[in-house]
């Protein structure tokens, strides 16, 4: 992995392919003034903000990024940059050109089978379905290689390409998974599917970070941008439950680890993940862990 | 008064004494548990079919290994392949971008020398910067530390997961 300030424009030789990459790119910077990057051909990475707001362009549709978010990039996708904020961080991390087949092709065929095949004569394209995740553990292993490229670690490079190598490997697997799930929405064009399936992700991603506050199926669907009856279908059709089950498991899941890791006590647990009554608490965890609150904790 | 040659980077040579056995040195390589003992974390050797070697058992040719993070378990570092073997003092096995590493184990003035050879390293400029220095900077701490362990008991890895930045990580 090499780290590098931003440059001017990403579009190094002025072409009209996306740049090939030699090795795995981190551009990071700390700016104090905004920064902009007119439309270019993108190779196929991750982009987030390590401080304030920043917004990227991709393929013309705007992508406003902040706190946890992180985009996925396609190779060949048209992107642009726009810091909207005098204090800002935008980091880029650009993967190695050959990695996603690399990766694939071990995923596919194992490790044994890479070190026995040269792969030189595969094709570095790949396909994302592009879209903002909320993901606190993506975003701080991206600012942890920033880290690592300038650490003194015994062989910090070598670490730094396996963490990315991981990193790609997860969102290679999130990114089958997702594409398996779009594939569940009834609708005729493949592109309704794909725009379908980001907001109704996106909503996911919002109910998982407020999950503790009341908030309700208009509440989820506005964040979606679609009409709440449509957007209760879509998200039964994408995650075969609905939102409502699906923010009581998230719930009911934040409970048995404050149960777990913390001695809080059961009823200050129950406020902190939202729910108003003991009662009903106590017989939802018992439902979906078979065993009461209490008696979780102590283990029987 | 040696004279003066252009530095090849296309590979680099370490060596470090210990006041151990050949025996023990190599042992320290080729096996599993000898490697947990001082390198970089967790190691597994397994067969060309894919079967775990038991961790006392030495490394064959044509063995695969992967490494394991020391502070995360389950976060593989490297893989690689083991390249040769002779059974007392000869260990070659691929690293980092696949370039072969290779042991030599022999004496010297009583004591037992281990030398590292890392080669077949790209020289263009990049390289050169993350592999060449990088590598060599990484052996230099791990040969010190099979040292420390071989010769007196003492593991110089850092186990404080909060502690980042340092060389014994």
């Amino acid at each position: 992995m090499l780290v590098r300030p931003l440059p001017p424009s990403f579009n190094f030789d002025k072409g009209i392919l996306p740049p090939v990459y030699g090795d795995h790119f981190l551009f990071a910077e700390n700016l104090s003034k905004p920064y902009e990057c007119a439309e270019h051909p993108a190779g196929i990475g991750l982009l987030m903000t390590g401080k304030g707001k920043c917004n990227y362009y991709v393929n013309g549709a705007k992508n406003q990024l902040d706190n946890n978010k992180v985009f996925f990039i396609n190779r060949g996708s048209n992107l642009a940059i726009r810091t909207i904020e005098g204090e800002s961080a935008p980091v880029l991390l650009f993967f190695n050109s050959r990695l996603p087949d690399l990766v694939l092709y071990s995923l596919e065929f194992g490790d044994e089978v890479m070190l026995e095949k040269p792969f030189d004569n595969l094709p570095y394209d790949f396909s994302y379905l592009e879209r903002i995740h909320a993901d606190d553990h993506l975003h701080q292993t991206i600012l942890s290689l920033i880290e690592l490229g300038a650490s003194c670690s015994s062989f910090a490079s070598l670490q730094a390409d396996m963490t990315i190598r991981n990193l790609f490997e997860e969102t290679l697997l999130k990114n089958q998974d997702a594409y398996k799930r779009s594939q569940n929405i009834q609708a005729v064009k493949s592109s309704t599917r794909l725009e379908i399936f980001k907001r109704v992700a996106s909503a996911k991603d919002w109910m998982e970070q407020h999950y503790q506050t009341d908030i309700s199926l208009e509440d989820i669907s506005s964040t979606a941008a679609m009409n709440s009856q449509h957007f209760l279908r879509m998200f039964k059709q994408v995650y075969m439950i609905t939102p409502h089950q699906y923010l009581i498991d998230l719930k009911l899941k934040k409970a048995k680890e404050l149960l777990e890791t913390t001695r809080i006590p059961i009823s200050n647990v129950c406020q902190t993940i939202g729910f108003e009554s003991v009662f009903s608490f106590s017989v939802l965890f018992k439902n979906r862990f078979g065993t009461a609150p209490s008696y979780f904790r102590k283990g029987e | 008064m040696a004279s003066l040659t252009e530095t090849d980077f296309s590979q680099f040579k370490l060596r470090v004494n210990i006041k151990t056995s050949i025996e023990n040195a190599y042992r320290a390589w080729t096996t599993a548990a000898g490697l947990k003992a001082w390198f970089l974390g967790g190691l597994v050797f397994a067969d060309e079919n894919g079967t775990q070697r038991p961790d006392d058992s030495p490394a064959q040719v044509n063995d695969s290994y992967t490494c394991y993070s020391a502070n995360k378990p389950g976060v593989v570092l490297i893989t690689g392949k083991v390249l040769k073997v002779n059974g007392k003092d000869v260990f070659s096995f691929t690293f980092s971008k696949g370039c072969p590493v290779t042991i030599t184990i022999y004496s010297e003035q009583n004591e037992t020398i281990v030398e590292l050879i890392e080669s077949n390293l790209p020289t263009d400029e990049e390289t050169i910067k993350r592999h060449y220095v990088g590598d060599s900077k990484g052996w230099i701490f791990y040969l010190t530390n099979l040292k420390s362990v071989l010769e007196g008991g003492l593991d110089l890895r850092n186990r404080n997961e909060d502690i980042k930045n340092v060389i014994t990580h």
